[in-house]
């Protein structure tokens, strides 16, 4: 008796066991999605100079019973270069370039460094007011020179 | 009884004259003022950067540009749409290159800078609603550029020429090929010969060039030919522009004359100036409104601006001219 009562325990939890290793270990992070792409949040790049803030994108989903995970993830770094121009509308901007690396792929690490043109502050930066933006459009609906 | 006939045929010749030209709005610009009246607009989001603009050559749509993304703007859509999004990075230059008939697709070349050092750069063609890249050759795609109807005209600064082996700041265009745009370089009184100080735009009597700093002169090359017209801001406004960080935004043909964007880097100030056909300076406008031009097409008498207020405005001008009020 004590035999068959410990015999089925052992079968109930082998039947436990299985379906736990035959579930993904993310079925809980499955349920909420993105958290799936695990390997975005193992992705690193080295920075040089500094720098941080990894910059994800995860992608999952299922084809053919079989499940698929696609992430892609930046890791940004301190400028690298940093010069100043001027936009069309005279506005002067401080454009900062990074230094980067992106990873593409299945669980893929990091491909080669890359420069990538990302952040462009504006030095002289107003905030307008709809009546103040208002009020430029009609100063500037007709302009007499 | 013959002299208050005479007075009404003068009268009516006038009424006539008058007419004609309100009609026809072929007033010079040495008689009148220049009007610019908004005609259409794109609204894109505050964030976008432009650097630069075309228009199409039926006027039709439009063309700009931001550090990493190029939109046609049509007047058949509200929206404007980003051009061969999958393969531009960084452009320097876009250009209606022609325009097909009536609904179709226009041919569009975008010059386009690549990631530094992980791409080349390469000039992007939308033809066909298909974008083909092919590798830039000829001088470095950063330096300021423009296309006429030939191809595209680069200008770089150097130091050398001038009288007397006084080496001057000087401009030369040259086309892609490496063939000089204009026999002779064209002579800019800047105090150096920076490229990035320089900006050049197209017209159809040739290609601008101005400095972006005082005195903001300008110098108009017609192909082939040695430099036809120049202008630039008279010495006396140096202690004006000079203290201050001002800096010009380039030169664009008018159908009589020439227009000039001036910007106060720590202001939203804007001075519009206005230069006759010859290139002498005549007035300014003072605006406090982030504001620039992009293009003209002085045969449709349209202009292409950039306004930013709590976003970015794309806007397309028409333009009149109108008669001076007399003094009394």
């Amino acid at each position: 008796m004590l035999t068959k009562r410990i015999s089925n325990w052992m079968i109930a939890a082998a039947i436990i066991l299985g379906v736990a290793a035959l579930t993904p270990n993310n079925a809980q992070a499955q349920d909420t999605g993105i958290d799936f792409c695990v390997s975005c949040g193992m992705f690193s790049g080295e920075c040089d100079e500094g720098g941080g803030g990894v910059h994800d994108i995860c992608v999952w989903g299922e084809w053919g019973g079989v499940e698929w995970c696609i992430s892609w993830g930046r890791q940004w770094c301190n400028p690298r270069i940093g010069f100043d121009d001027v936009g069309a509308d005279g506005a002067l901007l401080r454009e900062r370039t990074f230094a980067s690396s992106a990873s593409q792929g299945l669980e893929a690490q990091d491909s080669p460094t890359e420069h990538v043109r990302d952040c462009r502050s504006r030095i002289v930066a107003r905030a307008y007011s709809s009546d103040e933006a208002e009020d430029m459009r009609r100063r500037t609906e007709s302009i007499v020179i | 009884m013959r002299r208050p006939r005479a007075t009404s045929y003068k009268v009516l010749i006038a009424i006539c004259c008058t007419a004609w030209i309100a009609a026809n709005g072929r007033l010079s610009a040495q008689a009148g003022r220049l009007v610019l009246t908004e005609s259409g607009r794109h609204v894109m989001p505050g964030h976008v950067l432009v650097r630069g603009g075309a228009l199409s050559p039926r006027g039709d749509a439009s063309l700009f540009w931001s550090g990493d993304t190029v939109w046609i703007a049509s007047t058949r859509h509200a929206e404007a749409r980003a051009v061969c999004p999958e393969r531009v990075r960084a452009p320097l230059g876009a250009a209606f290159v022609s325009t097909p008939a009536a609904g179709g697709a226009p041919v569009i070349e975008i010059i386009d800078g690549g990631m530094a050092g992980a791409d080349e750069p390469q000039i992007i063609r939308f033809s066909d609603d298909q974008c083909r890249a092919i590798a830039w050759s000829g001088p470095d795609p950063s330096l300021p550029t423009a296309r006429d109807a030939t191809g595209w005209v680069s200008a770089s600064g150097t130091g050398l020429g001038g009288p007397n082996g006084i080496p001057t700041p000087r401009a030369s265009l040259v086309r892609r090929d490496g063939t000089p745009f204009s026999p002779s370089g064209v002579d800019l009184p800047i105090a150096w010969s920076d490229s990035a100080a320089i900006s050049v735009s197209s017209g159809p009597r040739g290609i601008i060039v101005s400095s972006r700093h005082f005195p903001f002169a300008w110098s108009a090359a017609a192909d082939g030919r040695d430099r036809t017209v120049a202008g630039r801001i008279p010495a006396s406004n140096e202690t004006y522009y000079a203290s201050d960080p001002w800096v010009g935004t380039g030169v664009f043909t008018l159908d009589s004359g020439f227009v000039q964007v001036l910007a106060d880097l720590a202001s939203d100030r804007r001075h519009l100036v206005f230069y006759d056909s010859s290139g002498a300076f005549r007035r300014r406008r003072v605006i406090d409104v982030p504001f620039g031009i992009l293009d003209t097409a002085p045969d449709r008498r349209q202009l292409l601006a950039l306004r930013r207020t709590d976003r970015v405005e794309i806007l397309t001008y028409e333009w009149t001219w109108q008669p001076h009020r007399a003094r009394k």
